[in-house]
């Protein structure tokens, strides 16, 4: 049986998306034959100047809203037709979406195209957006997918394949939500795909990585999971526990890449590994093996050594020979998630190392040649002003080694799946949270404003210290703060002040999409002056 | 068994027995094979012009390996003197292709070959081998001894990677003896004419041997590229490959082997030989099947569900296969060149039929007819 494995949008478009390839090169070395197609990347490179922030992330929230992305595709049905023709013209018996909660309205879409368009083929959801039960519960009345997976693609997919190939029972294939009459049955757990090392490289052979943004870099999840438990964290929860690749197993896949794109003609030749490991030194005895291994044996010695980049926590054996041989392996940069400078804080936050730690570190990182990036939360539940100088403090002592920070667009969220959203009370938090941004402790001294107002606090203090703030957003950071203060006083009902942010953004941008939508949603609203209607009607008209 | 203690001597003893049982012209045999062959695939990163990898294939894994075959194969295994480890793709591209290598090298009596297209033949890999302590003959199969037209024949852009690999072997040759490297040419129309290049390149980064073999066509999109339609050239272009070896060989004194094909045109003498490989050799695949070597037919047998090597051994497909080689009944003995150096004349030696339809194989073949 032919698979088409499908990437819907909004998905990043730096790299091809990393569920795909990995998928697709496990399912082909087991013999199956598969097809990959990213809609995602597909949309983002013809897409107009009025749409071209939706790909942001900080402005991707129309894609989670169906009526709008039913709209959208509709709006370009052509572009979507041509697309689901390429996928059927493939001929495939089982088509594979990757669903994470911001690809879920355009993936019911396609499935619904794809569908009605091949007669016969079955359908499966995949992915983050399933370890979220509300995602299980409506995708069955959503879409017309007939299977649900929760769990790792690697394990569930061939099982599943092999029985709709030999009709054999749906029941025993780990891992599934199937369709019986009105009910939806569960198969049970599939179990992680533990070894990691026994999964075969990623396949480029559809997505190629030069008709993506960076084109020059692999981008490789070498583990699973984290080995600390930070109370704000949701990413850990993706995965059970922490699985890891082997240093070899890296490097052998490393070199493949490196080996298969190379093109005497290119200058960068595949130069550079983005890590996308929640972090990369869980375990230090595999990074210093890996290093050695990058020393030892660089992929294509002849080529200028590659360069890589990992995301890192603060681990007591990052000494000064350690960084120096990260340095030395070709490492260019390490991201430190630091987010306070207040030893009371990262207590809060379950972090465990201390402050005087992640500044040697950060120094002596510095000192091996290494960037160091390093985030940074603001009104962390328990933060006062107090410990919130303490974090200017931490960037006043060690900023000159610093090239650049990283402060969170989002301030401080109370994510899904963290350990701070099942225990707001011990971290004193007004119950229920509604809106994981724009909680308020129950002393009310803690609020998105007041997290947003330090956050500007932090930026100016870098910028004055000729630190380089990297706000990751691809508008500016003064209007996504009115961006964000726009929606979250349209969220609170004072609509006054959200239409005052939301004009001021207009000023800077008036074709934006989102931020239109969101006038002509609260203009008739009570509370708005006679004069800021008129205001906003200038984007809008009246009609609108 | 704990492999690394094998008696050697029971390796020789099988060796002279499989000799014998060969000579005497047996067909149940008591000796084992003296070579297997484990088909471990991997990915590749070529398009080889004459490529007969099918467009899926699932890769090795050697736990499964193991678990399905390894009981059955072990009385192989422990008395073979050669290991080929080679199928389709890449088996040094594979995620584990250490572990993988440090499984047959267990088998330390064993000499080890595999093919491999060079790219992967990286350092790390070959310093792998060469600590293992055991030996090895590595073919790689470069055919072409220009950038240009190895990408046209490879689809790939890889050639200065494999020079840089070639070169790192050279040095490390130097130190070890367990290293042996041959160079492939597998000839067809577009690169018949560098084959003199070529073995001044093999010479000169000190390979073992030059291996030229005809290229078997698969399908129909790759007939014209047969040496067959281009036999004239093809001797003229032997006869030039063995004098520019003279002359290197004179010039510097190290010796290298060059292997060719047969002529064409060219009467061979037969003396009774045959095919050796239904007696020496077992190629094995990840699916179990079992056939006698890779240019072989359609028939096959599963070693899966036996409880015996010898079941297969002597089975069916092995018993009626001696058989019909003996009684030169075979198509080994019509169709395969190695088998029977005259039937290079034939243009259905050229062609490999395995797993096509007679519609297929017909128009394959139609070609001599035109
Ligand atoms: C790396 C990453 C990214 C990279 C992706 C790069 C790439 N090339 O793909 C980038 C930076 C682009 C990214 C972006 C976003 N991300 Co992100 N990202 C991650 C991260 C850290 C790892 C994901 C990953 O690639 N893993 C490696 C691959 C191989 O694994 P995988 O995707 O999980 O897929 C496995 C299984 O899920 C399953 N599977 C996947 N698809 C399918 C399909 C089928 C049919 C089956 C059976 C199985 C299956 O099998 C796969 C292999 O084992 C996760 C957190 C985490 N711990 O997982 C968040 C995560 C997936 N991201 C998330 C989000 C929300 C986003 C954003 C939408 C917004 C945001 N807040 O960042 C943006 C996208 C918007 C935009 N405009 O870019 C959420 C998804 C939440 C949810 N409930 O769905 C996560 C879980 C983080 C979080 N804690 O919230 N992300
Ligand atoms: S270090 Fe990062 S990934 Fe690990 S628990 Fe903390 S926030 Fe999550």
């Amino acid at each position: 049986m032919k698979v088409v494995l499908i990437q819907c949008p909004v998905w990043g478009t730096r790299e091809p998306p990393a569920a795909l390839v990995q998928l697709s090169g496990h399912l082909k070395s087991l013999g199956i034959d598969t097809r990959c197609f990213d809609l995602n990347n597909h949309l983002y490179r013809r897409r107009s100047d009025e749409i071209s922030t939706m790909w942001a992330w900080e402005q991707s929230m129309s894609w989670y809203d169906g009526g709008w992305v039913r709209g959208f595709f509709g709006s370009i049905s052509k572009v979507i037709d041509e697309f689901t023709d390429a996928i059927a013209g493939c001929e495939p018996g089982l088509a594979a979406f990757s669903v994470s909660a911001s690809t879920y309205h355009a993936s019911c879409f396609m499935a619904d195209m794809i569908k009605r368009r091949r007669r016969g083929i079955k359908v499966i959801f995949g992915g983050p957006a399933f370890l979220d039960p509300g995602y299980i519960g409506k995708a069955f009345s959503d879409s017309p997918a007939d299977f649900l997976a929760i769990g790792d693609g690697e394990t569930i997919l061939p099982a599943l394949i092999r029985a709709l190939d030999t009709g054999g029972p749906i029941e025993s294939c780990p891992g599934l939500y199937y369709r019986k009459g009105k009910r939806s049955v569960y198969t049970g757990d599939a179990g992680d795909f533990s070894l990691l090392d026994k999964m075969a490289f990623m396949d480029y052979s559809d997505l190629k990585i030069e008709d993506y943004d960076d084109a020059v870099h692999v981008a490789m999840m070498s583990s699973r999971g984290c080995v600390w438990k930070c109370a704000y964290c949701s990413t850990r929860a993706f995965a059970r526990g922490y699985r890891a690749m082997s240093a070899e197993r890296i490097h052998q896949e490393i070199t493949y890449h490196r080996i298969c794109n190379f093109d005497a003609k290119r200058k960068d030749n595949l130069g550079h590994i983005d890590f996308m490991d929640l972090e990369f030194n869980g375990r230090m005895d595999r990074v210093k093996e890996f290093c050695r291994l990058m020393i030892d044996y660089p992929p294509c010695a002849f080529l200028p050594q590659m360069k890589w980049v990992a995301n890192a926590i603060i681990h007591p054996d990052l000494d000064r020979d350690m960084l120096q041989m990260i340095k030395d392996a070709g490492c260019r940069k390490l991201i430190f998630g630091i987010e306070t400078g207040s030893e009371r804080v990262l207590k809060l936050m379950k972090k465990p190392y201390s402050v005087n730690v992640a500044k040697r570190i950060i120094k002596d990182a510095f000192e091996a040649g290494l960037e160091v990036t390093t985030n940074f939360m603001f009104g962390f539940p328990g933060e006062t002003e107090e410990d919130f100088q303490k974090t200017l403090d931490f960037v006043k002592e060690v900023g000159k080694y610093i090239e650049r920070v990283y402060p969170s667009r989002t301030y401080c969220a109370v994510e899904q799946f963290s350990y701070m959203q099942e225990h707001l009370e011990e971290f004193g938090i007004k119950p229920p949270v509604n809106h994981h941004l724009y909680w308020e402790t129950a002393d009310g001294t803690n609020t998105y404003p007041v997290r947003l107002e330090r956050c500007s606090r932090f930026e100016e203090l870098c910028s004055g210290l000729g630190v380089k703030v990297d706000c990751g957003v691809k508008t500016s950071v003064e209007m996504d703060n009115w961006y964000n203060l726009g929606h979250y006083y349209e969220y609170g009902r004072e609509y006054a002040k959200a239409a005052e942010y939301f004009l001021k953004y207009l000023e800077k941008d008036p074709k934006n999409e989102i931020v239109l939508s969101r006038v002509k949603a609260i203009r008739r609203q009570q509370g708005l002056t006679s004069v800021m209607k008129k205001e906003l009607e200038k984007y809008v008209g009246r009609e609108g | 068994m704990p492999t690394d203690r094998i008696d050697n001597s029971a390796v020789l003893e099988n060796a002279r027995l499989n000799e014998e049982e060969y000579r005497e012209r047996k067909v149940c045999l008591k000796s084992y094979p003296q070579a297997i062959f484990v088909q471990v695939d991997g990915p590749c990163n070529h398009e080889c012009l004459f490529c007969s990898r099918p467009k899926v294939y699932s890769h090795f894994d050697l736990d499964r390996f193991r678990s399905r075959y390894e009981d059955l194969l072990m009385p192989v295994l422990t008395r073979v003197s050669r290991i080929n480890i080679t199928g389709s793709g890449e088996l040094l591209f594979l995620p584990e292709a250490k572990r993988n290598l440090d499984y047959f090298n267990r088998y330390v009596h064993a000499e080890k070959m595999f093919a491999t297209n060079g790219s992967s033949l990286v350092p790390k890999m070959v310093d792998h081998i060469a600590v293992s302590g055991n030996r090895y003959t590595i073919h790689v199969s470069l055919h072409s001894s220009n950038e240009n037209l190895h990408r046209l024949i490879t689809a790939s852009n890889s050639y200065p990677v494999v020079m840089e690999n070639l070169k790192y072997i050279k040095k490390v040759k130097r130190e070890i003896e367990n290293l042996r490297i041959n160079y492939i040419f597998v000839m067809t129309s577009q690169n018949a004419r560098n084959l003199k290049d070529f073995i001044r390149l093999a010479y000169g980064n000190g390979a073992d041997g030059v291996v030229v073999y005809y290229y078997y066509v698969y399908r129909l999109d790759q007939k014209s590229a047969s040496c067959y339609f281009i036999k004239d050239a093809v001797n003229d272009i032997l006869r030039e490959a063995e004098e520019e070896l003279d002359s290197l060989t004179g010039k510097d004194g190290r010796q290298m082997d060059l292997i060719l094909p047969p002529r064409f045109g060219v009467e061979y003498e037969m003396s009774g030989a045959l095919c050796k490989e239904a007696w020496s050799q077992v190629m094995v695949n990840s699916g179990g099947d079992i056939i006698s070597c890779d240019v072989a037919g359609d028939s096959r047998e599963n070693i899966s569900g036996k409880s015996d090597f010898m079941e297969v051994w002597n089975g069916r497909y092995y018993i009626d296969l001696r058989r019909n080689l003996i009684e030169g009944k075979y198509d080994c003995a019509s169709f395969c060149w190695r088998a029977n150096p005259n039937t290079v004349n034939d243009f259905r030696s050229h062609v490999i039929t395995r797993g096509k339809s007679e519609e297929e194989i017909r128009e394959l073949l139609e070609v001599t007819e035109e």
